[in-house]
Protein backbone atom coordinates (compact mmCIF):
# COMPACT_ATOMS: atom_id res chain seq x y z
CA UNK A 1 0.00 0.00 0.00
CA UNK A 2 2.87 2.85 1.15
CA UNK A 3 4.70 1.44 -2.14
CA UNK A 4 2.12 2.31 -4.31
CA UNK A 5 1.68 5.68 -2.83
CA UNK A 6 5.23 6.64 -3.48
CA UNK A 7 5.01 4.97 -6.51
CA UNK A 8 2.18 7.68 -7.22
CA UNK A 9 3.16 10.44 -5.69
CA UNK A 10 6.92 9.79 -8.25
CA UNK A 11 4.14 9.73 -10.90
CA UNK A 12 2.55 13.23 -10.21
CA UNK A 13 5.72 14.82 -10.01
CA UNK A 14 7.50 13.39 -13.09
CA UNK A 15 4.15 14.79 -14.98
CA UNK A 16 3.83 17.80 -13.48
CA UNK A 17 8.01 18.82 -13.47
CA UNK A 18 8.58 21.32 -16.48
CA UNK A 19 11.32 21.41 -18.81
CA UNK A 20 11.84 17.74 -18.62
CA UNK A 21 15.25 17.54 -20.09
CA UNK A 22 15.60 13.78 -22.22
CA UNK A 23 15.95 12.72 -26.05
CA UNK A 24 13.84 13.72 -28.51
CA UNK A 25 13.32 11.11 -30.72
CA UNK A 26 11.27 12.77 -33.25
CA UNK A 27 12.35 16.06 -35.14
CA UNK A 28 8.81 17.24 -34.50
CA UNK A 29 9.28 16.41 -30.71
CA UNK A 30 13.06 18.33 -30.89
CA UNK A 31 11.29 21.12 -32.40
CA UNK A 32 8.79 21.79 -29.53
CA UNK A 33 11.33 21.49 -27.32
CA UNK A 34 13.10 24.30 -29.53
CA UNK A 35 10.11 26.37 -29.12
CA UNK A 36 9.76 26.04 -25.85
CA UNK A 37 12.92 27.00 -24.85
CA UNK A 38 12.67 30.26 -27.80
CA UNK A 39 9.74 30.99 -26.05
CA UNK A 40 11.40 30.88 -22.32
CA UNK A 41 14.03 32.92 -23.74
CA UNK A 42 12.20 35.68 -25.30
CA UNK A 43 10.32 36.34 -22.07
CA UNK A 44 14.16 36.69 -20.24
CA UNK A 45 14.95 39.09 -22.88
CA UNK A 46 12.13 41.56 -23.21
CA UNK A 47 12.36 41.83 -19.30
CA UNK A 48 15.91 42.74 -19.46
CA UNK A 49 15.09 44.98 -22.05
CA UNK A 50 12.11 46.62 -19.87
CA UNK A 51 14.52 46.42 -16.99
CA UNK A 52 16.82 48.36 -19.14
CA UNK A 53 14.24 51.39 -19.83
CA UNK A 54 12.97 51.65 -16.71
CA UNK A 55 15.93 52.59 -15.32
CA UNK A 56 17.03 54.70 -18.28
CA UNK A 57 13.69 56.55 -17.70
CA UNK A 58 13.12 57.03 -14.27
CA UNK A 59 16.91 56.53 -12.77
CA UNK A 60 16.16 53.09 -12.02
CA UNK A 61 17.00 51.09 -8.25
CA UNK A 62 19.90 49.59 -8.66
CA UNK A 63 19.85 46.74 -6.94
CA UNK A 64 16.56 45.96 -7.75
CA UNK A 65 17.12 46.07 -11.42
CA UNK A 66 20.64 44.20 -10.35
CA UNK A 67 18.80 41.26 -9.30
CA UNK A 68 16.52 41.12 -12.01
CA UNK A 69 18.32 40.90 -15.04
CA UNK A 70 20.79 38.39 -13.35
CA UNK A 71 17.82 36.53 -12.68
CA UNK A 72 17.17 36.65 -16.07
CA UNK A 73 20.80 35.83 -16.89
CA UNK A 74 20.63 32.96 -15.18
CA UNK A 75 17.30 32.09 -16.41
CA UNK A 76 18.48 32.22 -19.54
CA UNK A 77 21.87 30.96 -19.86
CA UNK A 78 19.82 27.82 -18.06
CA UNK A 79 17.80 27.68 -20.78
CA UNK A 80 20.52 27.13 -23.04
CA UNK A 81 22.20 24.35 -20.99
CA UNK A 82 18.80 22.32 -20.77
CA UNK A 83 18.26 22.69 -25.06
CA UNK A 84 21.91 21.68 -25.64
CA UNK A 85 21.49 18.48 -22.61
CA UNK A 86 18.28 17.47 -25.41
CA UNK A 87 19.84 14.96 -28.20
CA UNK A 88 19.19 15.65 -31.60
CA UNK A 89 18.03 13.01 -33.55
CA UNK A 90 18.43 13.43 -36.84
CA UNK A 91 20.84 15.73 -39.06
CA UNK A 92 17.54 18.46 -39.56
CA UNK A 93 17.43 18.56 -36.06
CA UNK A 94 21.12 19.32 -35.52
CA UNK A 95 20.62 22.58 -37.79
CA UNK A 96 17.43 23.32 -35.97
CA UNK A 97 19.61 23.12 -32.38
CA UNK A 98 22.88 25.13 -34.07
CA UNK A 99 20.19 28.06 -35.13
CA UNK A 100 18.93 28.27 -31.60
CA UNK A 101 22.12 27.90 -29.59
CA UNK A 102 23.08 30.80 -32.08
CA UNK A 103 20.70 33.03 -30.72
CA UNK A 104 20.45 32.05 -27.20
CA UNK A 105 24.17 32.67 -26.85
CA UNK A 106 24.24 36.20 -28.66
CA UNK A 107 21.01 36.99 -26.10
CA UNK A 108 23.04 35.95 -23.33
CA UNK A 109 26.13 38.08 -24.24
CA UNK A 110 24.11 41.26 -24.62
CA UNK A 111 21.98 40.58 -21.27
CA UNK A 112 25.08 39.69 -19.26
CA UNK A 113 26.94 43.66 -21.07
CA UNK A 114 23.64 45.10 -19.28
CA UNK A 115 23.81 43.35 -15.95
CA UNK A 116 27.78 44.54 -16.38
CA UNK A 117 26.33 47.68 -16.73
CA UNK A 118 23.95 48.18 -14.25
CA UNK A 119 27.11 46.53 -11.71
CA UNK A 120 28.79 49.58 -12.44
CA UNK A 121 25.73 51.54 -11.87
CA UNK A 122 25.55 52.81 -15.40
CA UNK A 123 22.18 53.78 -15.56
CA UNK A 124 21.74 56.84 -17.77
CA UNK A 125 22.39 55.25 -21.43
CA UNK A 126 21.39 51.78 -19.85
CA UNK A 127 18.76 51.73 -23.41
CA UNK A 128 21.66 51.96 -25.39
CA UNK A 129 23.37 49.21 -23.91
CA UNK A 130 20.26 46.81 -24.54
CA UNK A 131 19.55 47.51 -27.81
CA UNK A 132 21.24 44.79 -29.55
CA UNK A 133 18.35 42.79 -27.70
CA UNK A 134 15.86 44.28 -30.13
CA UNK A 135 17.21 41.84 -32.79
CA UNK A 136 17.94 38.90 -30.36
CA UNK A 137 14.32 39.36 -29.27
CA UNK A 138 12.82 39.46 -33.24
CA UNK A 139 15.38 36.62 -33.97
CA UNK A 140 14.00 34.56 -30.94
CA UNK A 141 10.44 35.49 -32.02
CA UNK A 142 10.81 34.98 -35.51
CA UNK A 143 12.06 31.17 -34.56
CA UNK A 144 9.20 30.73 -32.43
CA UNK A 145 7.21 31.56 -35.60
CA UNK A 146 9.15 29.51 -37.88
CA UNK A 147 8.94 26.33 -36.08
CA UNK A 148 6.25 27.02 -33.71
CA UNK B 1 -16.73 58.34 16.88
CA UNK B 2 -14.22 55.45 18.32
CA UNK B 3 -15.96 52.43 16.70
CA UNK B 4 -16.21 54.64 13.03
CA UNK B 5 -12.41 54.49 13.62
CA UNK B 6 -12.16 50.64 14.69
CA UNK B 7 -14.38 49.42 11.20
CA UNK B 8 -12.08 51.92 9.41
CA UNK B 9 -8.88 50.76 10.08
CA UNK B 10 -10.55 46.90 10.14
CA UNK B 11 -11.41 47.35 6.59
CA UNK B 12 -7.94 49.00 5.55
CA UNK B 13 -5.96 46.51 7.46
CA UNK B 14 -8.27 43.41 5.51
CA UNK B 15 -7.66 45.48 1.71
CA UNK B 16 -3.93 45.05 2.61
CA UNK B 17 -3.97 42.11 4.45
CA UNK B 18 -6.32 40.51 1.40
CA UNK B 19 -3.06 39.84 -1.17
CA UNK B 20 -0.29 37.06 -0.51
CA UNK B 21 2.54 35.80 -2.77
CA UNK B 22 -0.17 33.52 -3.99
CA UNK B 23 -2.50 36.56 -5.26
CA UNK B 24 0.82 38.26 -6.71
CA UNK B 25 1.97 35.42 -8.24
CA UNK B 26 -0.88 34.26 -10.04
CA UNK B 27 -2.40 37.25 -10.70
CA UNK B 28 0.63 38.46 -12.57
CA UNK B 29 1.11 35.13 -14.40
CA UNK B 30 -2.38 35.05 -15.36
CA UNK B 31 -2.00 38.59 -16.86
CA UNK B 32 1.04 38.46 -18.50
CA UNK B 33 -0.10 34.83 -20.22
CA UNK B 34 -3.72 34.91 -20.68
CA UNK B 35 -4.37 39.01 -20.63
CA UNK B 36 -7.58 40.26 -19.07
CA UNK B 37 -9.52 36.43 -19.64
CA UNK B 38 -9.18 34.78 -16.55
CA UNK B 39 -10.35 38.31 -14.48
CA UNK B 40 -13.27 36.61 -13.82
CA UNK B 41 -12.07 33.94 -11.76
CA UNK B 42 -10.75 37.09 -9.58
CA UNK B 43 -14.37 37.75 -8.92
CA UNK B 44 -15.61 34.70 -8.42
CA UNK B 45 -12.94 34.29 -6.04
CA UNK B 46 -13.75 37.30 -4.02
CA UNK B 47 -17.49 36.44 -3.67
CA UNK B 48 -16.78 32.62 -2.13
CA UNK B 49 -13.97 34.23 0.13
CA UNK B 50 -16.53 36.89 1.47
CA UNK B 51 -19.19 34.66 1.77
CA UNK B 52 -17.27 32.07 3.73
CA UNK B 53 -14.96 34.23 5.61
CA UNK B 54 -18.39 36.33 7.03
CA UNK B 55 -19.39 32.72 8.38
CA UNK B 56 -16.32 32.13 9.86
CA UNK B 57 -15.74 35.20 11.37
CA UNK B 58 -19.93 34.73 12.40
CA UNK B 59 -19.50 31.69 14.38
CA UNK B 60 -16.56 32.68 16.08
CA UNK B 61 -17.96 35.65 16.84
CA UNK B 62 -21.26 34.01 18.55
CA UNK B 63 -19.65 30.90 19.48
CA UNK B 64 -16.43 32.30 20.67
CA UNK B 65 -14.90 29.35 19.51
CA UNK B 66 -12.60 29.18 16.06
CA UNK B 67 -13.79 27.02 13.29
CA UNK B 68 -11.01 24.04 13.88
CA UNK B 69 -12.24 23.35 17.05
CA UNK B 70 -15.87 23.18 15.86
CA UNK B 71 -15.29 21.18 12.87
CA UNK B 72 -13.54 18.62 15.52
CA UNK B 73 -16.53 18.33 17.63
CA UNK B 74 -19.44 18.66 15.14
CA UNK B 75 -17.93 16.35 12.46
CA UNK B 76 -15.44 13.45 14.71
CA UNK B 77 -12.28 13.17 14.79
CA UNK B 78 -11.26 10.95 11.88
CA UNK B 79 -13.68 13.94 9.81
CA UNK B 80 -11.06 16.57 11.47
CA UNK B 81 -8.20 14.77 11.02
CA UNK B 82 -8.47 14.52 7.48
CA UNK B 83 -9.30 18.60 7.24
CA UNK B 84 -6.13 19.21 9.58
CA UNK B 85 -3.80 16.76 7.68
CA UNK B 86 -4.99 18.56 4.29
CA UNK B 87 -5.31 22.05 5.35
CA UNK B 88 -1.83 21.83 7.86
CA UNK B 89 0.27 20.16 4.62
CA UNK B 90 -1.09 23.02 2.31
CA UNK B 91 -0.30 25.57 5.02
CA UNK B 92 3.12 24.50 5.29
CA UNK B 93 3.80 24.99 1.57
CA UNK B 94 1.95 28.40 2.14
CA UNK B 95 4.53 29.34 4.57
CA UNK B 96 7.83 28.48 2.97
CA UNK B 97 6.41 30.69 -0.30
CA UNK B 98 5.71 33.72 2.65
CA UNK B 99 9.15 33.25 4.26
CA UNK B 100 10.77 32.93 0.76
CA UNK B 101 8.94 36.29 -0.65
CA UNK B 102 10.15 38.08 2.55
CA UNK B 103 13.91 36.88 1.63
CA UNK B 104 13.14 37.79 -2.03
CA UNK B 105 11.31 41.44 -1.34
CA UNK B 106 14.77 42.28 0.87
CA UNK B 107 17.12 40.64 -1.46
CA UNK B 108 15.74 42.87 -4.05
CA UNK B 109 16.91 45.79 -2.05
CA UNK B 110 19.75 44.14 0.01
CA UNK B 111 20.81 43.29 -3.49
CA UNK B 112 22.17 39.93 -2.48
CA UNK B 113 20.92 36.33 -2.96
CA UNK B 114 17.69 35.35 -1.27
CA UNK B 115 18.93 32.34 -0.19
CA UNK B 116 21.11 33.56 1.96
CA UNK B 117 18.48 35.87 3.74
CA UNK B 118 15.97 33.06 4.63
CA UNK B 119 17.20 32.12 8.06
CA UNK B 120 16.88 35.64 9.00
CA UNK B 121 13.52 35.91 7.42
CA UNK B 122 12.77 33.02 9.54
CA UNK B 123 13.96 34.26 12.76
CA UNK B 124 11.96 37.70 12.09
CA UNK B 125 9.12 35.92 11.56
CA UNK B 126 9.59 33.86 15.04
CA UNK B 127 10.28 36.79 16.34
CA UNK B 128 7.64 39.11 15.44
CA UNK B 129 4.98 36.21 16.26
CA UNK B 130 6.67 35.97 19.66
CA UNK B 131 6.73 39.77 20.57
CA UNK B 132 4.37 42.04 18.85
CA UNK B 133 0.76 42.01 20.15
CA UNK B 134 -1.82 40.35 17.81
CA UNK B 135 -3.49 43.17 16.88
CA UNK B 136 -0.35 45.45 15.77
CA UNK B 137 0.58 42.43 13.92
CA UNK B 138 -2.39 42.34 11.74
CA UNK B 139 -2.32 46.23 11.64
CA UNK B 140 1.13 47.15 10.85
CA UNK B 141 1.45 44.43 8.20
CA UNK B 142 -1.79 45.05 6.86
CA UNK B 143 -1.69 48.88 6.55
CA UNK B 144 2.00 48.57 5.11
CA UNK B 145 -0.14 45.97 2.19
CA UNK B 146 -1.76 48.79 1.00
CA UNK B 147 1.50 50.28 -0.20
CA UNK B 148 -0.05 47.69 -3.23
CA UNK B 149 -1.96 49.98 -4.54
CA UNK B 150 0.55 51.46 -6.28
CA UNK B 151 -0.68 48.87 -8.84
CA UNK B 152 -3.98 50.94 -9.46
CA UNK B 153 -2.00 53.82 -9.86
CA UNK B 154 0.22 51.97 -12.82
CA UNK B 155 -2.63 50.69 -14.46
CA UNK B 156 -4.21 54.46 -14.57
CA UNK B 157 -0.89 55.65 -15.09
CA UNK B 158 -0.61 53.83 -18.59
CA UNK B 159 -4.00 54.96 -19.53
CA UNK B 160 -5.56 52.01 -21.30
CA UNK B 161 -8.35 52.44 -22.92
CA UNK B 162 -10.78 51.67 -20.39
CA UNK B 163 -13.66 50.50 -22.67
CA UNK B 164 -11.55 47.98 -24.15
CA UNK B 165 -9.94 46.80 -20.74
CA UNK B 166 -13.33 46.35 -19.38
CA UNK B 167 -14.61 44.57 -22.75
CA UNK B 168 -11.16 42.08 -22.26
CA UNK B 169 -12.31 41.41 -18.92
CA UNK B 170 -15.91 40.73 -19.78
CA UNK B 171 -15.80 38.53 -22.32
CA UNK B 172 -13.63 35.52 -21.57
CA UNK B 173 -11.63 33.65 -24.09
CA UNK B 174 -9.10 30.96 -23.82
CA UNK B 175 -6.47 32.75 -26.18
CA UNK B 176 -4.55 31.79 -29.39
CA UNK B 177 -1.78 29.57 -28.12
CA UNK B 178 -2.92 28.52 -25.65
CA UNK B 179 -4.73 25.02 -24.41
CA UNK B 180 -8.20 25.02 -22.56
CA UNK B 181 -6.18 23.01 -20.43
CA UNK B 182 -3.88 25.80 -18.87
CA UNK B 183 -6.31 28.02 -18.80
CA UNK B 184 -8.52 25.94 -17.18
CA UNK B 185 -5.14 24.94 -14.75
CA UNK B 186 -4.30 29.07 -13.87
CA UNK B 187 -8.11 29.79 -13.34
CA UNK B 188 -8.00 26.98 -10.42
CA UNK B 189 -4.60 28.45 -9.52
CA UNK B 190 -6.63 32.02 -9.04
CA UNK B 191 -9.39 31.15 -7.48
CA UNK B 192 -7.11 28.94 -4.93
CA UNK B 193 -5.15 31.82 -4.39
CA UNK B 194 -8.48 34.04 -3.43
CA UNK B 195 -9.98 31.48 -1.14
CA UNK B 196 -6.98 29.61 0.43
CA UNK B 197 -8.00 27.68 3.46
CA UNK B 198 -5.70 29.52 5.94
CA UNK B 199 -7.50 32.92 5.45
CA UNK B 200 -10.48 31.74 6.75
CA UNK B 201 -8.60 30.00 9.63
CA UNK B 202 -6.73 32.73 10.81
CA UNK B 203 -9.69 35.26 10.29
CA UNK B 204 -11.52 33.16 12.74
CA UNK B 205 -8.73 32.24 15.11
CA UNK B 206 -7.99 36.12 14.86
CA UNK B 207 -12.11 37.09 15.74
CA UNK B 208 -11.28 35.12 19.27
CA UNK B 209 -7.81 36.13 20.18
CA UNK B 210 -9.18 39.46 19.73
CA UNK B 211 -12.56 38.89 21.44
CA UNK B 212 -14.94 39.11 19.27
CA UNK B 213 -18.74 39.06 20.73
CA UNK B 214 -21.64 39.53 18.95
CA UNK B 215 -21.61 43.08 19.27
CA UNK B 216 -18.49 42.58 16.79
CA UNK B 217 -20.60 41.12 13.31
CA UNK B 218 -20.61 44.65 12.38
CA UNK B 219 -17.44 45.03 12.07
CA UNK B 220 -16.90 41.26 10.85
CA UNK B 221 -19.21 42.49 8.14
CA UNK B 222 -17.60 45.63 7.41
CA UNK B 223 -13.89 43.96 6.81
CA UNK B 224 -15.43 40.98 5.03
CA UNK B 225 -17.84 43.17 2.43
CA UNK B 226 -16.06 46.21 1.78
CA UNK B 227 -12.02 44.95 2.57
CA UNK B 228 -11.82 41.83 0.86
CA UNK B 229 -13.32 43.38 -2.54
CA UNK B 230 -11.71 46.56 -1.76
CA UNK B 231 -8.73 43.71 -1.71
CA UNK B 232 -9.58 42.01 -4.72
CA UNK B 233 -9.48 44.93 -6.45
CA UNK B 234 -5.89 44.99 -5.94
CA UNK B 235 -5.90 41.72 -7.40
CA UNK B 236 -6.80 42.99 -10.94
CA UNK B 237 -5.62 45.89 -10.92
CA UNK B 238 -1.99 43.23 -10.36
CA UNK B 239 -3.08 41.45 -13.16
CA UNK B 240 -4.18 44.14 -15.86
CA UNK B 241 -0.39 45.73 -14.82
CA UNK B 242 1.02 42.50 -16.25
CA UNK B 243 -1.65 42.68 -18.68
CA UNK B 244 -0.75 46.02 -19.94
CA UNK B 245 3.07 45.93 -19.27
CA UNK B 246 4.52 42.67 -20.02
CA UNK B 247 1.71 40.75 -22.10
CA UNK B 248 2.54 42.81 -24.92
CA UNK B 249 6.05 42.23 -25.02
CA UNK B 250 6.00 38.43 -24.39
CA UNK B 251 7.29 38.36 -20.93
CA UNK B 252 6.11 35.57 -18.96
CA UNK B 253 6.37 35.47 -15.05
CA UNK B 254 8.88 33.14 -13.73
CA UNK B 255 10.14 35.22 -10.38
CA UNK B 256 8.62 37.66 -7.53
CA UNK B 257 11.02 40.13 -9.26
CA UNK B 258 8.77 40.14 -12.20
CA UNK B 259 5.55 41.36 -10.31
CA UNK B 260 7.17 44.70 -10.05
CA UNK B 261 8.73 45.60 -12.86
CA UNK B 262 4.98 46.81 -14.53
CA UNK B 263 5.51 49.51 -12.01
CA UNK B 264 9.02 50.26 -11.99
CA UNK B 265 8.49 50.82 -15.90
CA UNK B 266 5.48 52.96 -15.58
CA UNK B 267 5.83 54.91 -12.52
CA UNK B 268 9.20 55.17 -11.30
CA UNK B 269 11.55 54.72 -8.57
CA UNK B 270 8.97 55.85 -5.77
CA UNK B 271 6.70 53.50 -7.56
CA UNK B 272 8.78 50.52 -7.27
CA UNK B 273 9.83 51.79 -3.41
CA UNK B 274 6.17 50.98 -2.84
CA UNK B 275 5.86 48.14 -4.79
CA UNK B 276 8.62 46.66 -2.63
CA UNK B 277 6.95 47.67 0.72
CA UNK B 278 3.90 46.12 -0.24
CA UNK B 279 5.58 42.84 -1.48
CA UNK B 280 7.29 43.14 1.85
CA UNK B 281 4.66 43.90 3.57
CA UNK B 282 1.82 41.21 2.14
CA UNK B 283 4.68 38.24 2.42
CA UNK B 284 6.00 38.74 5.64
CA UNK B 285 2.33 39.71 6.94
CA UNK B 286 0.78 36.47 5.27
CA UNK B 287 4.10 34.30 6.72
CA UNK B 288 2.93 35.25 9.98
CA UNK B 289 -0.53 34.64 9.56
CA UNK B 290 0.29 31.03 8.15
CA UNK B 291 3.15 30.56 11.14
CA UNK B 292 0.15 31.00 13.42
CA UNK B 293 -2.50 28.90 11.39
CA UNK B 294 -0.26 25.89 11.97
CA UNK B 295 -0.33 26.72 15.92
CA UNK B 296 -4.09 27.22 15.81
CA UNK B 297 -5.10 24.30 14.04
CA UNK B 298 -2.90 21.45 15.36
CA UNK B 299 -4.25 22.93 18.78
CA UNK B 300 -7.45 23.70 18.27
CA UNK B 301 -7.73 19.78 17.20
CA UNK B 302 -6.06 18.27 19.93
CA UNK B 303 -7.28 20.93 22.44
CA UNK B 304 -4.44 22.45 23.84
CA UNK B 305 -4.16 25.58 25.46
CA UNK B 306 -3.77 28.41 22.27
CA UNK B 307 -3.50 31.82 21.08
CA UNK B 308 -1.14 34.97 21.72
CA UNK B 309 -3.04 36.38 24.59
CA UNK B 310 -2.43 33.18 26.48
CA UNK B 311 0.61 33.33 28.29
CA UNK B 312 3.55 31.57 26.43
CA UNK B 313 4.02 29.10 29.25
CA UNK B 314 0.42 27.94 29.12
CA UNK B 315 0.00 27.73 25.29
CA UNK B 316 3.56 25.89 24.90
CA UNK B 317 3.07 23.28 22.59
CA UNK B 318 0.94 26.35 20.76
CA UNK B 319 4.68 28.13 20.31
CA UNK B 320 6.35 24.77 19.80
CA UNK B 321 4.34 23.92 17.13
CA UNK B 322 4.51 27.39 15.50
CA UNK B 323 8.21 27.28 15.86
CA UNK B 324 8.73 23.38 14.35
CA UNK B 325 6.64 24.87 11.26
CA UNK B 326 8.51 28.26 10.83
CA UNK B 327 11.66 25.99 11.12
CA UNK B 328 10.43 23.22 8.68
CA UNK B 329 9.47 26.01 6.00
CA UNK B 330 12.73 27.85 6.13
CA UNK B 331 14.86 24.57 5.97
CA UNK B 332 12.30 23.64 2.94
CA UNK B 333 13.01 26.92 0.91
CA UNK B 334 17.01 26.50 1.91
CA UNK B 335 16.90 23.13 0.07
CA UNK B 336 16.85 25.44 -3.16
CA UNK B 337 13.30 24.88 -3.57
CA UNK B 338 11.71 27.34 -6.38
CA UNK B 339 9.69 29.67 -4.64
CA UNK B 340 7.18 30.56 -7.06
CA UNK B 341 6.75 27.26 -8.00
CA UNK B 342 6.16 26.18 -4.50
CA UNK B 343 3.66 28.89 -4.50
CA UNK B 344 2.05 27.56 -7.79
CA UNK B 345 1.59 23.86 -5.68
CA UNK B 346 0.29 25.45 -3.30
CA UNK B 347 -2.69 27.56 -4.38
CA UNK B 348 -3.33 24.80 -6.82
CA UNK B 349 -3.39 22.14 -3.62
CA UNK B 350 -5.08 24.43 -1.73
CA UNK B 351 -7.56 24.38 -4.57
CA UNK B 352 -7.99 20.87 -4.51
CA UNK B 353 -8.58 20.93 -0.59
CA UNK B 354 -10.78 23.48 -0.37
CA UNK B 355 -14.23 21.72 0.11
CA UNK B 356 -12.51 20.16 3.29
CA UNK B 357 -12.43 23.67 4.43
CA UNK B 358 -15.59 25.27 3.48
CA UNK B 359 -17.97 22.44 3.97
CA UNK B 360 -17.86 22.22 7.73
CA UNK B 361 -18.30 25.85 8.04
CA UNK B 362 -21.30 25.83 5.84
CA UNK B 363 -22.34 22.95 8.52
CA UNK B 364 -21.69 24.72 11.17
CA UNK B 365 -22.77 28.26 10.48
CA UNK B 366 -26.48 26.04 10.11
CA UNK B 367 -26.40 24.77 13.46
CA UNK B 368 -28.47 26.92 15.93
CA UNK B 369 -26.80 24.81 18.74
CA UNK B 370 -23.79 27.01 18.07
CA UNK B 371 -25.42 29.72 16.17
CA UNK B 372 -28.71 30.33 17.83
CA UNK B 373 -29.96 32.73 16.09
CA UNK B 374 -27.53 33.69 14.02
CA UNK B 375 -27.74 30.94 11.48
CA UNK B 376 -27.19 31.53 7.88
CA UNK B 377 -30.50 33.01 5.81
CA UNK B 378 -31.55 31.25 2.82
CA UNK B 379 -30.00 33.39 0.75
CA UNK B 380 -26.68 33.27 2.15
CA UNK B 381 -27.18 29.18 2.34
CA UNK B 382 -28.06 29.11 -1.52
CA UNK B 383 -24.88 31.28 -2.67
CA UNK B 384 -22.72 28.86 0.13
CA UNK B 385 -24.23 25.57 -1.67
CA UNK B 386 -23.56 26.87 -5.09
CA UNK B 387 -20.49 27.69 -3.81
CA UNK B 388 -19.55 23.79 -2.45
CA UNK B 389 -20.34 22.69 -5.43
CA UNK B 390 -18.22 24.51 -7.68
CA UNK B 391 -15.65 23.80 -5.12
CA UNK B 392 -16.21 19.86 -5.16
CA UNK B 393 -15.65 20.61 -9.09
CA UNK B 394 -12.54 22.53 -8.91
CA UNK B 395 -11.15 20.01 -6.07
CA UNK B 396 -11.83 17.18 -8.74
CA UNK B 397 -10.35 18.60 -11.55
CA UNK B 398 -7.33 19.76 -10.13
CA UNK B 399 -4.81 17.20 -9.92
CA UNK B 400 -5.76 15.34 -13.54
CA UNK B 401 -5.57 19.28 -15.44
CA UNK B 402 -1.64 19.83 -13.39
CA UNK B 403 -1.00 16.11 -15.03
CA UNK B 404 -2.19 17.19 -18.20
CA UNK B 405 -0.47 20.68 -18.40
CA UNK B 406 2.53 19.51 -16.26
CA UNK B 407 1.89 21.68 -13.85
CA UNK B 408 0.97 24.33 -15.78
CA UNK B 409 4.47 24.86 -17.86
Amino acid sequence: MRLRVVAAAAVLLGACSSHPVGPARTFGAYEAKAVTTAESAVSSVETVRLAAEGGDDHGGFGPYLSVLVSDQEEALAGAQDTFRSIQSPNEDGDALGAELDEALGSALTHVTEVRTALRRGQLAGLRDVASPLVDDSAALKRFVEDHG
Amino acid sequence: MKKVLQVTLGILTAIGGFVDIGDLVANAEAGARFRMNLAWVVLVGVIGIVVYAEMAGRVAAVSQRPVFELVRERLGPQAGLVNLVASFFINFLTLTAEIAGVAIAISLVASVHYGLLLPLCGVLVWLVIWRMPFEWMERVFGLAGLALAVFVVTVWKVGPDWGSLFDAAASPHVPAGESPFSYAYFGIALFGAAMTPYEVFFFSSGAVEERWTRRDLALNRANVYVGFPLGGLLSLALMASAHLVLAPRGVSVDDLAQVALPVAVVVGKLGLAAVLVGIFAATFGAALETGLSAGYSVSQYLGWQWGKYVRPREASRFHLVVVLAILGATLFALSGVDPVKVTEYSIVLSAAALPLTYFPILVIANDPDYMGDRTNGRLLNAIGFVYLVVLVVVSAATIPLMIITRGGS
